[in-house]
């Protein structure tokens, strides 16, 4: 019997490490054949996938779109990494900053501008050197804040990001945690408020300690912040306008400002992936997602700013997802250095764990 | 009063009268077995005595104190249970010096003791054994070992033969007997084989659907039972059933339907006309050719013939009469199928109830 | 041996392979061009590991959690699973149900609920307020009580299956054998039918301490940044910085810790063995 009992123990603490720890293991699509195109991107667009992308592509190619959900970017890249001695996926969709650690490793086919022609229409800030991958859409850094508890309590709305730091949000502030794309912005905007810049770093970390003790938590996913706010426990946190309609469309009570002293650009981020089963369907689909017929539905569904000059949205669609619209309101966006920022990114983290997730 | 009474004592298990008003005297020093066949409430019985369940119902008493309500490891009964229920983590040592421990006996006082019961059931050199490294008779000797340690008022010994074989059980039959006799301890037996309960005990009390349906000696048990259940649970009994045609004195005369006239003694209760089952073992009846030397006979025709060695069995029957007669295998020739017999018998030998 | 092959292919194939290939990549290089740089073989990721407090620190609190965990688990599931073992046959079966039911529930859905439960404005504040026992709510969430309170949760059926186990198969002779002969039914307990329960009792252990070390999921949503274990540095590593020497070697640290529990717990019941047992 005791010989049953720590052979089933061997066997699951072999199963458990193994499983957490190799990188990829998850279960991975069956290989597609000519007619699919399987993109993967964030969970959060499931809905848009299903009720327009993937018909629209359809009716526009014949060709079938697998939509494969992943909870966050730098998963996503895991996964291509992973996955290089033999691709299951053609496109991915993701934010920038993990977006570039793909263009480090190599992992992207370039898009080929015969096959891509929207690339022409798109705004130079969302061409890449080599067009190696595309920046497709924008959203803004912000604060969300929880319009509910705001409206019982009498809270002024925030405008600006030295509203964090009023005393009677303690305990109930959510920051994106730094290993996430927001994370590092937030650093880089706490430092410029404290007298220093993406290159002195250290004004910024004495911030977020100073903030520290007020913060409830730091969250890496859309998924815990609909919670967080949805509960109530959450009253305001830094977080994007597009991430801010994405809580809003599943019931949170929220709202989102973009601040005065400070907007900051999220790119996201289209590639091929290296040796992927269906090559030219995925330039294919790149070349639909940067059509301004996309570009508009995500500009209205999904609080993604277009980034095709030719797209056009309506006034009353900028206003409500508080997109960044047209080429003045762009160029007045903050963008960040993601090559640079990936290399910093890891002790970063590493210095945010052990200086300021220590205060509780 | 007796060393060990129960006084009308009843038990349920479950939806079942396990036992029903039961009632039982052992003396001291006695060996009493508890006979009889499985879910009569024998086992029940033990489990009472031994403070296992709660009697629903009466008192029982042991060496003049009330066991009511007290607790089992205060009862000073000691049990051999049916599968030995040795500690398979202890050593057989440590099994026989646990009720020791328990009863804070020091330790090098105890340790004599546990040589000494071991060196009682002959298995000096076995104490840093395990359980499972025993054969069965010798587990079964470390039981033993383990309740006799302690010196209890009273064994209970639940089946403890039924898990050995044949040979094994026969030889462990003897030597309990002689342990018992040795020490002197008043020893309650449970058992369903007569062959045990009659070899070992001194009294024996046939138990029946939660109540005893006899007490005596393993004689009396047999040659004078008090019930058909006993008279049949112990052994083969034929039954002529008839009516009393006359009654003189202290005997009788009785007829069965068949036509068979016999004479009984003695029958002091049963008046003219009443009806009558009249019992007679198959080895009190005898067989020859012509009437024989046996105040009661008839005439019958051998139906069929069993030869068991050391017994040949015959079913007798006469019109609607049917008899089993048992004859030591002897000299004599033996009757084939079909021969006509005399089967005679003594009027004593007939019992009835 | 012809009839086990399939299980060895099979164990070769998704456990031995990502195991070693786990291994390899700890002791190789790091590069951000291609992750892992197979021209250099170091220790360094160990070292950069073992020689920084931070990372040390993780280490201990991810054996403390796990040793806590399994404490209570075991004194909450060892009452349990003797009452349960007590039950008539049909009894057991509904109740073991009821123990185990959580089990049906995924591991993210219940820890989810343990964070409404505990959050400042969850169910155990607002009780505790409407009961004027507290002013200021609680801060359970985000603490170490916080994901000892869902690691017992979740883990507790892990231990309370072995220790019913074992209890159920001993037979009630031997309890009844113990009373009979002096033992009260305490002693009876502690001599005989704790005993002989300790292989479901090690097991048990053993396996709530390896499931608790490598969780993964509970100590970050329940926990948050405040409560950092091996497994979530293993991932962040991993996923979130592509540093897959760094993160195989804090999941080859994890696995050796595993490996040396299940060890230890080989040694102790292999002498134990030839001590008692069915």
């Amino acid at each position: 019997m005791s010989r049953g009992y720590s052979f089933a123990a061997l066997f699951v603490a072999f199963a458990l490490v193994a499983n957490a720890c190799a990188p990829g293991a998850q279960g991975q699509p069956a290989a597609a054949e000519k007619t699919e195109v399987v993109v993967s991107a964030l969970g959060g667009l499931q809905k848009q996938f299903d009720d327009f992308i993937i018909p629209e592509f359809q009716k526009d190619t014949g060709k079938k779109v697998i939509f494969v959900p992943k909870a966050v970017s730098t998963e996503l890249i895991a996964d291509v990494k992973a996955q290089q001695a033999n691709p299951q996926l053609d496109v991915i969709h993701i934010d920038e900053g993990p977006g570039y650690e793909g263009v480090t490793l190599g992992l992207y086919e370039p898009l080929d501008p015969k096959l891509v022609p929207n690339l022409t229409d798109m705004y130079d800030l969302a061409r890449i050197k080599g067009d190696i991958a595309v920046i497709s859409r924008t959203s803004v850094l912000g604060l969300m804040y929880n319009t509910k508890v705001f409206a019982a309590r009498g809270l002024k709305a925030p405008t600006a990001w030295n509203d964090l730091f009023r005393p009677e949000f303690k305990g109930h502030i959510v920051m994106a945690h730094s290993s996430t794309t927001f994370g590092p912005i937030t650093l880089i905007q706490f430092a410029k408020m404290g007298g220093g810049d993406v290159n002195n770093i250290d004004p910024g970390f004495a911030r977020m300690k100073q903030l520290a003790p007020n913060v409830l938590s730091y969250e890496k996913t859309a998924a815990r912040y609909g919670e967080l706010f949805t509960s109530d426990q959450a009253w305001i946190g830094v977080w994007s306008n597009a991430g801010a309609s994405i809580n809003k469309a599943s019931g949170a009570p929220v709202g989102f400002v973009l601040p005065d002293d400070g907007g900051y650009l999220l790119g996201g981020m289209l590639a091929v992936v290296k040796g992927g089963p269906n090559p030219k369907g995925a330039q294919q689909f790149v070349n639909f997602m940067l059509s301004p017929k996309i570009q508009a539905y995500l500009a209205k569904e999904a609080g993604f700013g277009p980034l095709n000059k030719k797209t056009v949205v309506p006034d009353d669609v900028v206003k409500a997802q508080q997109l960044p619209y047209g080429e003045d309101q762009i160029k007045k966006l903050v963008r960040v250095d993601w090559q640079y920022l990936n290399t910093v990114r890891p002790a970063w983290t590493e210095r945010m764990a052990k200086e300021v997730e220590t205060i509780h | 009063m007796a060393y060990l009474e129960c006084n009308g004592i009843a038990a349920r298990l479950g939806d079942v009268q396990a036992v029903d008003g039961l009632s039982l005297s052992v003396g001291q020093g006695e060996f009493l077995a508890i006979l009889g066949p499985s879910g009569c409430g024998k086992t029940t019985t033990l489990n009472l005595v031994a403070g296992f369940l709660r009697p629903t119902a009466g008192r029982i008493v042991l060496d003049g104190r009330d066991l009511t309500g007290v607790a089992v490891h205060r009862r000073g009964t000691a049990m051999v249970f049916q599968n030995y229920a040795l500690f398979p983590h202890m050593t057989v040592f440590d099994n026989v010096l646990f009720g020791l421990k328990m009863h804070h006996v020091p330790r090098d006082m105890a340790g004599k003791q546990v040589a000494e019961a071991l060196e009682l059931v002959r298995l000096p050199k076995l104490g840093d054994r395990y359980p499972r490294q025993l054969s069965g008779g010798q587990q079964q000797r470390v039981a033993l070992a383990r309740a006799l340690v302690l010196q209890p008022k009273l064994l209970l010994l639940d089946e403890p033969l039924s898990n050995l074989d044949e040979k094994l059980r026969a030889d462990m039959r003897i030597e309990l007997r002689e342990i018992q006799q040795q020490v002197g301890i008043t020893t309650l037996f449970v058992t369903h084989d007569i062959h045990e309960a009659f070899e070992l005990a001194d009294r024996v009390a046939v138990m029946n659907q939660g109540r005893i349906e006899q007490v005596g000696p393993p004689r009396d048990i047999y040659e004078q039972p008090a019930t058909e259940f006993v008279s049949r649970f112990v052994g083969y009994s034929n039954v002529l059933e008839g009516r009393v045609v006359a009654t003189t004195g202290r005997s009788g005369r009785v007829r069965t339907s068949g036509g068979i006239e016999f004479a009984i003694a003695p029958i002091d209760d049963r008046a003219v006309g009443e009806v009558i089952r009249v019992r007679i073992r198959p080895e009190r009846l005898i067989l020859g050719p012509t009437s024989g030397a046996r105040e009661n006979s008839f005439r019958g025709r051998i139906e069929r013939v069993s030869y068991l060695g050391s017994l040949i069995q015959y079913w007798v029957t006469a019109a609607s009469d049917r008899v089993l007669v048992s004859v030591q295998n002897s000299e004599q020739a033996i009757f084939s199928p079909g021969s006509e017999v005399v089967v005679g018998w003594r009027s004593e030998d007939c019992t009835y109830e | 041996m012809l009839l086990v092959a399939p299980l060895l292919a099979l164990f070769g194939v998704f456990f031995f392979w990502p195991v070693a290939q786990m291994f390899l990549t700890s002791i190789h290089g790091y590069s951000r061009t291609t992750i892992v740089d197979y021209s250099v073989i170091t220790l360094d990721h160990y070292a950069r590991f073992l020689t920084d407090p931070f990372y040390v620190g993780i280490l201990a609190r991810t054996i403390w959690l796990a040793v806590i965990v399994t404490l209570i688990c075991l004194v909450l599931a060892y009452p349990a699973a003797y009452h349960i073992a007590r039950r008539p046959g049909r009894r057991q079966g509904i109740m073991l149900l009821v123990f185990l039911s959580p089990l049906l529930v995924s591991i993210v859905i219940r820890t989810y609920a343990w964070s409404l439960v505990l959050s400042s404005n969850g169910i155990i504040n607002s009780l505790l307020a409407g009961l004027g026992l507290i002013q200021e709510p609680l801060n359970i969430m985000y603490t170490d009580v916080a994901v000892v309170i869902g690691l017992v949760h979740i883990y507790m059926a892990y231990m309370l299956l072995p220790i019913f186990t074992a209890l159920a198969s001993q037979d009630r002779a031997l309890v009844m054998a113990a009373q009979n002969l002096g033992a009260s039914p305490l002693r009876a307990f502690w001599y005989v039918t704790f005993p002989l329960s300790r292989p479901g009792v090690a097991a048990g252990a053993v396996l709530v301490f390896i499931l608790s070390m490598s969780a993964f999921v509970t100590p970050t949503l329940l926990g948050g940044v405040w409560v950092k274990v091996l497994a979530s540095m293993a991932y962040e590593q991993t996923v979130s910085f592509l540093n897959w020497p760094f993160g195989s070697a804090i999941s080859v640290i994890l696995l050796a810790l595993t490996l040396m529990t299940v060890a230890v717990y080989q040694r102790v019941f292999r002498q134990d063995r030839s001590a008692a047992l069915v």
